[in-house]
C-alpha cells in the first residue's frame, strides 16, 4: 500500500533498524543454529553458511532498499520481492518440510510440508497484497477524481451547441 | 480494499489456529502414547514357537486424545530374507478421541539362521502421522524381540 512518504531522516533510521534486526534474523541465527545442528540433522540449507550468508544479505539489501525508498513507487516490487525471498529461505531453512536426524542409534525422519506451506502463506500472500491494494488503490481514487470532476464538466457539456 | 484487509485477517486466524491445534494434538497424543508406552497393560507380546521357526505378535493400544487424526503404521522396510525374516506391515487409523489396537507381527522362518546371522537385527520402520499436517518415522531395530526368546 502506498503510504505517505516519510521524511528522509526517519526512513534512513527505519533502514538502520531494518540492518541490525536483518543481521541478527537472517545471518547470525541461522548460522548458528546450523552450527548446532549440524551432524545432527541432514540436508537443510542452513547448514551451508555460504547459502545463508548469500540469501541472507541479499534480504537484508532488500529490506534496507524497501525502507529508503518508503512511500515511493520502487518499495512495492521491492516488498514483493522480499517477501518471495523470505518464502524461499523457509522452505530452503526446513528442506521442504522434510527433515532426517539421528538420535541415539535412532533414524528419525520429520516431514511437516503442510505446516511449512502454513508459514510461507503470510509471505506469499504479502508479495501479492502489496502490488493488488496499489492498484486497488490508484483505480479508487482515479475513480473519486472522475466522479468529482463530473459535476462541474456537466453544465460546460450542457451548454455546447451539441447539447439540449 | 476491505476485501484484501479481510482475507489478510482470515488468513491469520487460519493459521494461529492450524499451529495451535497441531501443536495441542501433538502434545497431547505424545503424552497419551508415552504414558501408554509405559503401562504393561497397554502393549503385549506373544511369542509362539514352532520348531525352528517363531512368530512375535505385538499388539499396541493407540490412544488419540488430540484433536485430529491419529495414523500408527508398523513395517520392516529390509526383512533379512536369508534367515526368512519376515513382518506384517500394520497400520491403524485412529480417530480424534477414540483408541484403537494395532497388531504386529513378525515372523522368522529359521531362527538357526538367524542366530548365527552377525547383526541378528530387524529393521524396523515406526510411523506416527497427525493427519494431515505432520509425521515423524522412527527407525529401529525390533530384532530384540526374537532375541529375547532364543536366549530364554
Amino acid at each position: 500500500m502506498m503510504e505517505p512518504r516519510p521524511p528522509l531522516r526517519k526512513r534512513v533510521t527505519r533502514a538502520i533498524t531494518v540492518l541490525v534486526a536483518g543481521i541478527f534474523m537472517w545471518v547470525l541465527i541461522p548460522d548458528y543454529i546450523g552450527v548446532l545442528v549440524s551432524g545432527k540433522i541432514q540436508s537443510s540449507a542452513i547448514l551451508n553458511p555460504e547459502f545463508v550468508f548469500v540469501v541472507g544479505a541479499v534480504i537484508i539489501g532488500l529490506q534496507v532498499a524497501e525502507a529508503l525508498t518508503e512511500g515511493a513507487r520502487p518499495s512495492i516490487p521491492i516488498q514483493s520481492a522480499v517477501s518471495l525471498l523470505i518464502a524461499y529461505y523457509l522452505w530452503a531453512a526446513t528442506n521442504g518440510g522434510s527433515l532426517s536426524f539421528s538420535s541415539n542409534g535412532t533414524q528419525v525422519g520429520l516431514w511437516f510440508e503442510p505446516l511449512v506451506l502454513l508459514v510461507m502463506l503470510p509471505s506469499l500472500w504479502t508479495a501479492v497484497r502489496t502490488p493488488l491494494s496499489f492498484l486497488v488503490m490508484r483505480k479508487t481514487t482515479a475513480t473519486r477524481q472522475t466522479s468529482s470532476k463530473l459535476p462541474t464538466q456537466l453544465p460546460s457539456q450542457l451548454r455546447s451547441p451539441g447539447g439540449v | 480494499m476491505w476485501a484484501i484487509r479481510g482475507f489478510s485477517i482470515a488468513l491469520a486466524v487460519i493459521i494461529v489456529l492450524a499451529f495451535g491445534t497441531v501443536f495441542y494434538s501433538a502434545y497431547v497424543d505424545y503424552r497419551g502414547i508415552s504414558n501408554d508406552a509405559s503401562n504393561p497393560a497397554f502393549h503385549s507380546v506373544v511369542r509362539t514357537m514352532d520348531g525352528n521357526s517363531e512368530t512375535v505378535a505385538v499388539n499396541l493400544t493407540v490412544p488419540n486424545q488430540g484433536l485430529y487424526a491419529l495414523q500408527v503404521s508398523v513395517a520392516c522396510p529390509e526383512p533379512d530374507v536369508a534367515a526368512g525374516v519376515s513382518c506384517q506391515h500394520a497400520s491403524v487409523t485412529v480417530p480424534a478421541g477414540q483408541t484403537r489396537t494395532l497388531e504386529f507381527r513378525i515372523t522368522v522362518a529359521n531362527l538357526a539362521r538367524f542366530e548365527s546371522s552377525l547383526s541378528q537385527q530387524i529393521n524396523g520402520s515406526v510411523s506416527i502421522e497427525i493427519m494431515p499436517f505432520a509425521s515423524v518415522s522412527l527407525n529401529y531395530d525390533l530384532g530384540s524381540l526374537v532375541e529375547a526368546t532364543t536366549q530364554a
